[in-house]
């Protein structure tokens, strides 16, 4: 156990390695950032100035390193754009994002959960081709467009709700029906598939000639079994909520972190795009690391080895 | 605690575990007979189908040039609504162009982006895959710290950072769409051949003296097809949202080339006005990616035998 904490601990290591090198190499995929963030009307000493006080005249591998022994230190260098510390941008806007991925995975797993599992006791049901259809939608449907038509009926013809920003709770609502749709679809369809793997279990058929009520049969003894890869899902969910939500929070003005990564690439503010983007990875690969833990902590048949 | 458990489900949208299929008995027939039984996998082949008209045959489709300005008929609502005609049917933009025609032609860029992108992806992950999990050793501990790193970052973000540095083009966004997809595809290949290779075939191949390249063409390769194609499937749909996605941040295509995502964007500035600019292209997409998941879903269970008799 000690010994597979140790190896996954390495592991994650050297995947924040990788992303910190895949991202800082392909901010610099042009050969030249400084004369990209520059206006084409600037002439080459312009260039050549605003590239020597970026030190991006120095070799890569020196420049990589130099991030790197900042980075580690929490220093993600300096916005061009907002003048401002990287890590100060990215923490202010924290909030805004890790609320509203909570908002969208509750409502996801609200919804989810007891949706998988009604389509599940019965197969085939009205409840089965609901979460099918639920499924589907969450896979299908682009989340900014739900955006767009969620405000445009709530929003613009029904003014029961604003259409952007963020300020009290009415605001939160359409935002996080739209974060929470694809998890939605995940959610339902790994619950329902789970349950009907689990429902086949002897012990469920133990359960029941025990005579006990289906819902005790349901709740206690399958639901907990679903539970484990589920809690994983919302995990990972949670961790990419985080990083991937830009379409949804430039459509609705939410100042969180994905509408920071976009405001930074439309200005050419190549700095703050590297430190979000760095960020980024590195919470989903943390959020990753703590859910492969609880897993091993919650999942009996992984603890006793 | 392996890593496949860790993580199941890639952002994409592939549940990397097949479904168990709910009804039960065996179904006769040949997989053709099963085929128009199974009416999702129709519908979702009819929007294949589609697709693939529309983008081919755009010309002849549509009825006006997509970039035709007549700003006489300019925001003209569906034709359904007061004040819509029946010659522009879902309505007109800002600059008169007709909504209909735009989407059609739309849909080449669309086709273009999930076929050359899923193509890529498929590529350069089954390569890196299949070699990885072939030869073993420090090659396999590369491509696994590749794919590892690649699927721990948000890929949306990654995709839209990269795009945003080199420009955005039509070439550019397949190129990053598929290069950023191919971790997935290798990492799915690596597990089929590690689990093939173990198979009494393959070691009697090994054991007759055939040569490494032969075994991994017509022993290995062709047992990974039915995942491969799955695979295939579903990315090609996940590869078309994104991409309209881009074109809504308007990292796509430049704004000029009727795409459903540039529609989308310019829609987006006239939401109070007109609702239609945004709803139709948005509704192209969905249900084409949900007419290729559909098809994907079909394909996954028909492909694999031990879930065909479900």
């Amino acid at each position: 156990m000690q010994r597979q904490i140790v190896l996954r601990l390495g592991q994650t290591v050297m995947t924040l390695l990788g992303m910190a090198m895949v991202v800082f190499f392909a901010v610099r995929l042009t050969g030249d950032p400084a004369a990209a963030m520059m206006p084409r009307t600037a002439s080459r000493e312009e260039v050549d100035a605003f590239r020597h006080s970026l030190g991006y005249d120095r070799p890569l591998s020196v420049q990589f390193l130099d991030y790197m022994s900042h980075a580690v230190r929490g220093d993600l260098g300096k916005s061009l754009y907002f003048r401002d510390s990287v890590i100060s941008l990215i923490l202010d806007r924290l909030p805004a994002t890790l609320e509203l991925a909570l908002a969208g995975l509750t409502l996801a797993v609200a919804v989810g959960v007891p949706l998988g599992m009604v389509a599940a006791h019965k197969p085939g049901s009205i409840a089965d081709a609901a979460a099918r259809l639920v499924g589907l939608i969450g896979q299908a449907a682009p989340g900014y467009w739900v955006a767009l038509i969620l405000i445009i009926v709530f929003a613009v013809q029904l003014h029961l709700l604003p259409a952007v920003g963020r300020g009290g709770l009415r605001s939160i609502i359409l935002p996080a029906i739209t974060v929470s749709l694809s998890s939605l679809g995940y959610l339902t369809r790994l619950t329902r598939a789970n349950m009907l793997e689990v429902l086949h279990q002897d012990y469920i058929r133990t359960a029941r000639a025990k005579g006990l009520r289906e819902r005790t049969v349901y709740l206690r003894h399958a639901l907990r079994n679903v539970a484990i890869p589920l809690v994983t899902l919302v995990g990972v969910q949670f961790g990419y909520l985080v990083g991937g939500t830009v379409f949804i929070e430039t459509v609705f003005a939410w100042p969180g972190i994905g509408r920071l990564a976009y405001q930074a690439i439309s200005v050419r503010d190549f700095p703050l795009v590297q430190g979000v983007a760095i960020f980024a990875g590195f919470f989903v690969s943390i959020t990753n690391l703590v859910m492969d833990l609880l897993y091993a902590v919650i999942n009996p048949s992984i603890r006793q080895t | 605690m392996s890593k496949d458990e860790s993580n199941p489900i890639h952002p994409s949208g592939v549940l990397l575990r097949p479904e168990p299929r709910a009804r039960s008995g065996r179904r006769a027939g040949g997989t053709w007979k099963r085929f128009w039984r199974a009416r999702d996998a129709i519908a979702g082949a009819v929007v294949a189908l589609i697709l693939l008209a529309c983008a081919v045959f755009s010309p002849q489709l549509a009825a006006f040039d997509p970039n035709d300005q007549e700003l006489m008929r300019s925001m003209r609502p569906p034709a359904s609504y007061a004040g819509g005609m029946w010659e522009t049917p879902l309505g007109t933009d800002f600059l008169g162009r007709d909504i209909l025609s735009r989407v059609i032609f739309g849909s080449r860029v669309s086709l273009a982006v999930g076929l050359g992108g899923v193509l890529l992806a498929a590529t350069l992950g089954s390569l890196l895959g299949m070699l990885g999990a072939y030869w073993g050793g420090l090659l396999d501990r590369v491509v696994c710290w590749i794919v590892d790193t690649m699927l721990g970052m948000p890929y949306l973000l990654f995709v839209i950072v990269v795009i945003g540095v080199i420009g955005p083009s039509l070439l550019n966004v397949i190129i990053v769409l598929g290069f950023a997809d191919f971790p997935i595809f290798a990492r799915m290949i690596r597990g089929e051949m590690l689990a093939i290779k173990e198979k009494e075939y393959v070691q009697a191949a090994v054991a007759i003296g055939a040569r490494p390249f032969s075994i991994l063409r017509r022993h290995m390769l062709v047992n990974t097809a039915p995942t491969l194609i799955t695979l295939v499937t579903f990315e090609m749909a996940a590869m078309i949202l994104y991409e309209s996605g881009l074109g809504f941040l308007g990292l796509s295509v430049p704004p000029g080339v009727p795409s459903w995502g540039n529609m989308l964007s310019e829609g987006r500035s006239h939401l109070t006005t007109a609702w239609w600019l945004a709803t139709f292209p948005g509704l192209a997409v969905m249900v084409t990616s949900l007419g290729i998941n559909l098809l994907g879903e079909w394909l996954r269970v028909e492909l694999d035998p031990h879930q065909r008799g479900r």
